[in-house]
């Protein structure tokens, strides 16, 4: 064992991590196995056939279950009724596009869908991570379980009970400004301003799910070689050195991956959230896409121009996601997949 | 482009279905699909119908009322009575078993917690012996019924009897053609002196029926149309004579007594939600009023300005409570009971549904519906539902005895209050489900309250009444305050017509209200109240004036 | 007690002090609302009435909401389905994930890329629920509760991240190991797995908690109240006291007995919470260190 150990520490001693991001790295391709002319299908076949079995049934069940329902999503080109069928429908075109792009309302609630995601990804995203690699660094595995345990409980929390939560206590009738009552002064009331909104909002969304969000990196920083820090550690690397030499990197293709795959999922943050505070907030703040759909399908039956929503956000986000990934591998990352 | 000309499809897919029986004319939705052009009209806008329901009398059943039992208190001008006693015996309504054996699928939303299934539950056991027929229930999660509805109209996957709530029929694009796919024709079963075969069903009010015509035919089976009051302002009778306040009679004494009750450090605050209310209070219409030959909407009135100034007040003299204010999740109902609250807006249920949680902890508890007033100390106007709750549908292409059947059974379990049927539908077996109290009203026990939620109750309609006899004093203040009020309707130019407006009206809704919102909540100027009704009637507002109008005169009412 | 291993540095002590500080106020914060919601579910009606919402202060206890829960087998069977659908539909997900992300996983392989991008597609564009509703129904699979496995068996995100992880494994392990001639089946088994117990629990917890939250799918599909799940039973009491229109129908229930909503609604909340608790000892004893190269012997 020690063996092995060895010769997966001494491999690039520059860059630790590159042992277990190996297909990440810069010179990564040059060890793959089948460099030079690419083989002939048939011999790929030959060579692939069982990777290709394995992945047949997942395959299956998303053709089945997620792309044949979604082809549904054509009645963005339709006058649609549920109860008159696809096939009845009128075609219209694009016009549902058109509608839907000239409508300032739109336009406004992608804005804020795009701040709030800007804002979280810069005051969110990070949190999880810097509070993984605090658990990690606790040495009592009781101390550790028990933390972990109670600070991912909040994400089984529904919405409706987080705000209450937070009104409870940060809130015109809650405990902050009671208490703040009983010694003479003014009552705040943080749930009804739209200038500090997009803060109550994250810190509404950390609170919910930062400790949730700790699983995946917690699971990636037992993921990394310990031997690497045995390494570093006897060159005399501190421990800060240690966290930046080899934790972070380690952490790197899970972090990247990630952040593709939220980028992707830009135009998402949610719906009920939103909806339980646009009134004391007020549409211009806490109107997202979710709710300004939300709006105009189920409530008026306009279920073409949900679909055509829809459309557009996943369109968004497939770009979104090629852009980001094209940048990932520009910094020689993986990215979520490679060109081959 | 916000507002394209308006094509000659949109108002010919609006207007089409608009006179009374417009199924034909819809039929040939097919025609107007050429409309592919990208600048072509708004999509969405199918779907609009309207029929007058006074012309469709020869369609409903003759009204034969039941004289078993009569309330103490008679409801006038659509209030309904009230029971100060429970009756001694009760009536024997139904004296043949109407049921010949058949098993059949119901689907309704239950809003309480489910009920064991058939097979294990006692209480529906012993309803279907009585009925002579099996029911079996398939319950709805009630919050999510217009999603599942949708999809169960979509896929033609109805059950035998599916009871559907209007608010979701008003919210399903064109319900009416669904409705004749899908459901049975019950016009030759009930029309006229044909329902008299069925005399319980015969004595919902023509009225009523009249809203269960779709496309021209009898299709539903109308219930919970007896409470035609949409919202009430219930206050804490209690706390208020503790306190020596007296109830407004205007709305700047509503004021005055608002910023009087509201004190933060006590955590008390005036008001809940009140916004529907206090419309009414300033007479602003409930949706549109003709005046001089021309339609106004209740946004263009000077009421609906003076309310809207009204409910800013509150807002600015932070009078309303916090966590209302703060959250759409906020639950008025538990602050009210907590005095958290002094002043709040419910569904007429919620008066009775509070008194009988707390009275029992605590005997000093009172609340009653706030004593009607206008906001100059005249009366108010009142926004009267006219459409009955539910519907109940029975599957198309049953066999005929099955259909008859079913109606037999919707017969029985139409009986009033009073009667033994009625007893068992919602109670169950005495000494079983439920025990008389000493006033001889019906109390559920443990058995009762987990398996006898509404569930036969919701499969059919029948005249409501304030029944809670255990409750003397309520049911006489309630069905006071209900006479009263009653004198009160707000006048509708379309009063029995059913509209399906077209979703982008509907659409144009949701912005409207969340800009008025604004200017309520101190976001925006009071001034900007009047630009807001102008982008109204810009995006949409007075193509619907139009729409609206043309109903009107179709129906010959201008 | 303490693991750190023989080469670390011993922790400073303002280190600690700050570490332990952070700490307790991360757990406070957190732990704060929770005893809220706990307290609230074990408070009397007087209580909840009082306090007009969530109770802060104690002012007595009652097991009642608890009981009204479990009194009658409503609760108590869907217990039972909710825990049959969450252990068959974890192990179904679960296995097709495993399967497809090394099948994919595999630097050049035939057709990965085009699968890869079918599979991301999913995540972006999503079927409505009409048309979802119809293909389960023509499916038969009404009332069956394959329809609350089958429609979100796969997560793309899910099998992302797997892969991912997968890809981290050194290339020469499975490479080595084909050259002995060893199937893909028996490196995914015998290597890669047992290097991967870590993310092969996390996201098993993904979808197991995805099972155990999600009522929509049953909403859609279930019909028969005898298969509802948990989540589904648990919302029927949360909605006591929404009158079918507002206000326009005599709701019938007679109140009085029942316990006051919210803290039934709050001892939902904690009874949902409990297999949680129990879970993450389970999927946090696989977050083994250094045992990657080791393994590679086994």
């Amino acid at each position: 064992m020690l063996e092995n150990a060895e010769k997966a520490g001494n491999g690039k001693s520059t860059g630790p991590a590159g042992d277990l991001t190996s297909p990440a790295g810069a010179g990564a391709p040059a060890k793959r196995s089948n460099t030079g002319a690419k083989p002939s299908l048939g011999a790929r076949l030959r060579r692939d056939w069982q990777l290709l079995l394995m992945a047949v049934p997942a395959v299956g069940l998303l053709v089945v279950f997620h792309y044949v329902p979604t082809l549904g999503n054509v009645i963005a080109f339709q006058d649609y009724s549920p109860h008159v069928g696809i096939a009845d429908s009128p075609w219209i075109g694009f016009a549902n596009f058109q509608w839907l792009l000239t409508d300032p309302s739109f336009w406004d609630a992608t804005l804020n869908t795009l701040t709030i995601t800007a804002f979280q990804l810069v005051f969110y995203f990070p949190i999880p991570i810097m509070l993984a690699v605090l658990l990690d660094s606790v040495m009592n595995p009781r101390v550790r379980l028990f933390v972990q345990s109670i600070v991912y409980m909040p994400h089984f929390f529904s919405w409706v009970l987080v705000v209450t939560l937070f009104q409870q206590i940060l809130g015109g009738a809650g405990l902050l400004s009671q208490l703040l009552r009983a010694n003479g002064y003014d009552g705040v009331d943080i749930m009804t301003n739209p200038d500090t909104f997009l803060l109550l909002v994250t810190a509404e969304s950390v609170w919910k799910d930062a400790g949730w969000g700790t699983i995946i990196f917690l699971a990636a920083l037992a993921a990394i070689n310990q031997n690497l820090y045995e390494a570093a550690a006897v060159d005399g690397a501190g421990r800060w050195r240690r966290m930046w030499h080899i934790t972070l990197p380690g952490l790197r293709p899970v972090i990247v991956l990630l952040l593709i795959l939220r980028l992707g999922d830009a135009l998402n943050v949610g719906f009920e959230q939103f909806f339980l505070q646009r009134d004391a907030v007020g549409r211009e703040a806490a109107e997202v896409l979710d709710t300004f759909v939300y709006w105009r399908t189920l409530v008026t039956g306009e279920w073409s121009y949900g679909a055509a929503a829809g459309l557009v956000k996943g369109l968004v986000g497939l770009v979104l996601i090629l852009v980001a990934n094209k940048i990932a591998h520009r910094f020689g990352e993986q990215g979520i997949y490679k060109k081959s | 482009m916000k507002t394209p000309p308006e094509g000659a499809t949109t108002s010919r897919r609006g207007f089409l279905g608009l006179v009374g029986l417009g199924a034909a004319a819809l039929a040939g939705g097919g025609l107007l699909s050429g409309c592919s052009t990208p600048a072509g009209p708004r999509p969405g806008s199918g779907g609009a119908t309207a029929a007058a329901l006074d012309k469709l009398s020869s369609l409903t059943p003759t009204h034969v009322p039941y004289a078993g039992v009569t309330a103490d208190i008679v409801g006038q001008n659509g209030a309904p009575g009230g029971f100060t006693k429970y009756p001694a015996t009760l009536v024997d309504a139904v004296t043949a078993k109407p049921g010949k054996g058949g098993h059949y699928k119901a689907m309704t939303p239950l809003w309480n917690p489910l009920p064991p299934p058939l097979g294990e539950n006692s209480y529906f056991e012993a309803v279907n012996a009585d009925l002579g027929a099996t029911i079996e229930f398939n319950i709805l999660d009630g919050m999510t019924i217009i999603e599942k509805m949708n999809a169960v109209i979509a896929s033609g996957n109805v059950v035998d009897i599916t009871m559907i709530p209007s608010w979701t029929v008003n919210q399903i694009p064109q319900f009416g053609e669904a409705v004749g796919r899908l459901f049975e024709d019950l016009t030759p079963y009930l029309q006229g002196d044909a329902v008299k075969k069925y005399p319980l069903l015969a004595n919902i009010s023509t009225d009523a029926w009249k809203w269960g015509v779709f496309n021209g035919k009898l299709m539903g089976i109308p219930g919970s149309y007896t409470f035609p009051m949409g919202v009430v302002l219930l206050y804490r009778k209690d706390l208020f004579d503790a306190g020596g306040w007296a109830t407004p009679k205007s709305a700047d004494e509503m004021l005055a007594l608002g910023k009087e009750i509201t004190d933060p450090k006590k955590k008390r605050w005036a008001f809940g939600d009140i916004k529907l209310s206090v419309y009414q209070i300033f007479r602003a219409p409930k949706e549109w009023v003709l005046s001089g030959g021309k339609l106004v909407h209740r946004y263009e009135t000077p009421e609906f300005e003076a309310a809207v100034e009204f409910m800013r007040k509150l807002y600015e003299g932070k009078l309303i409570h916090p966590d209302i204010v703060s959250s759409k999740g906020a639950n008025a109902k538990e602050l009210f009971k907590s005095g958290q609250i002094l002043i709040t807006q419910d569904g007429f249920g919620g008066w009775k549904e509070t008194l009988e949680q707390m009275l029992p902890g605590n005997p000093d508890f009172w609340i009653e519906g706030l004593p009607h007033f206008g906001h100059d100390g005249g009366a108010p106007a009142y926004h009267r539902t006219e459409e009955p709750g539910q519907y109940t549908f029975i599957k198309k292409g049953l066999a005929k005895e099955k259909v008859e059947e079913i109606l037999s059974l919707m017969n029985y379990l139409a009986a009033p209050f009073g009667t033994q049927e009625h007893m068992l539908a919602v109670y169950g077996v005495e000494g079983k489900h439920y025990t008389r109290t000493e006033e001889g009203a019906p109390k559920r026990t443990e058995l009762g309250l987990k398996e006898a939620p509404p569930t036969y109750f919701f499969l059919s309609g029948r005249p409501d009444a304030i029944t809670e006899s255990e409750l003397p004093k309520y049911v006489e203040t309630a069905a006071n305050w209900y006479n009263e009020g009653a004198q009160h309707w707000a006048p509708n130019p379309h009063e029995g017509i059913r509209i399906q407006r077209p979703a982008e009206y509907a659409a144009l809704e949701q912005p409207t209200e969340d800009k008025i919102q604004d200017v309520v909540r101190g976001r925006r100027p009071l001034s900007d109240l009047k630009k807001v009704v102008d982008e109204w009637r810009k995006d949409g507002g007075d193509k619907s004036r139009e729409f609206y109008m043309k109903v009107l005169q179709d129906n010959g009412r201008a | 007690m303490s693991t750190r291993p023989a080469w670390e540095e011993a922790p400073s002590l303002p280190g600690r002090l700050a570490k332990g500080l952070a700490l307790s106020l991360i757990t406070l914060i957190v732990l704060f609302p929770i005893y809220i919601v706990v307290l609230t579910s074990l408070s009397p009606a007087s209580a909840v009435n009082e306090a007009g919402g969530l109770v802060v202060v104690p002012d007595g206890f009652s097991f009642a909401a608890y009981r009204e829960l479990f009194s009658g087998g409503v609760v108590t069977r869907s217990v039972l389905v909710s825990l049959g659908v969450t252990a068959v539909g974890t192990a179904v997900s679960l296995v097709c994930t495993v399967l497809a992300a090394y099948g994919l996983s595999r630097p050049g392989s035939l057709f990965h890329r085009p699968l890869l991008f079918m599979i991301l597609l999913t995540f972006l564009f999503t079927p409505g629920m009409i048309p979802s509703y119809l293909l389960v129904s023509s499916l038969d699979l009404i009332d069956s509760y394959w329809s609350l496995i089958l429609p979100g068996a796969i997560n793309a995100f899910n099998l992302v991240v797997m892969r991912a992880f997968f890809m981290n494994i050194p290339e020469e392990v499975p490479d080595s190991a084909r050259i002995d001639g060893a199937s893909e089946f028996r490196i995914l088994m015998r290597i890669v797995l047992p290097m991967s117990k870590g993310v092969v629990a996390v996201i098993g917890l993904f979808y197991a908690v995805g099972y155990w939250n999600a009522f929509f799918n049953a909403i859609l599909y279930m019909n028969d109240n005898a298969k509802w799940p948990l989540q589904l039973v648990m919302r029927q009491y949360v909605q006591q006291g929404q009158s079918l229109t507002l206000g326009s129908v005599v709701d019938t229930s007679v109140g009085g007995a029942l316990p006051p909503n919210l803290a039934i609604q709050m001892a939902i909340v904690v009874l949902a919470l409990i297999p949680v608790v129990f879970i993450y000892p389970f999927v946090q004893k696989h977050f083994t260190k250094g045992v990657i190269i080791g393994a590679v012997k086994g």
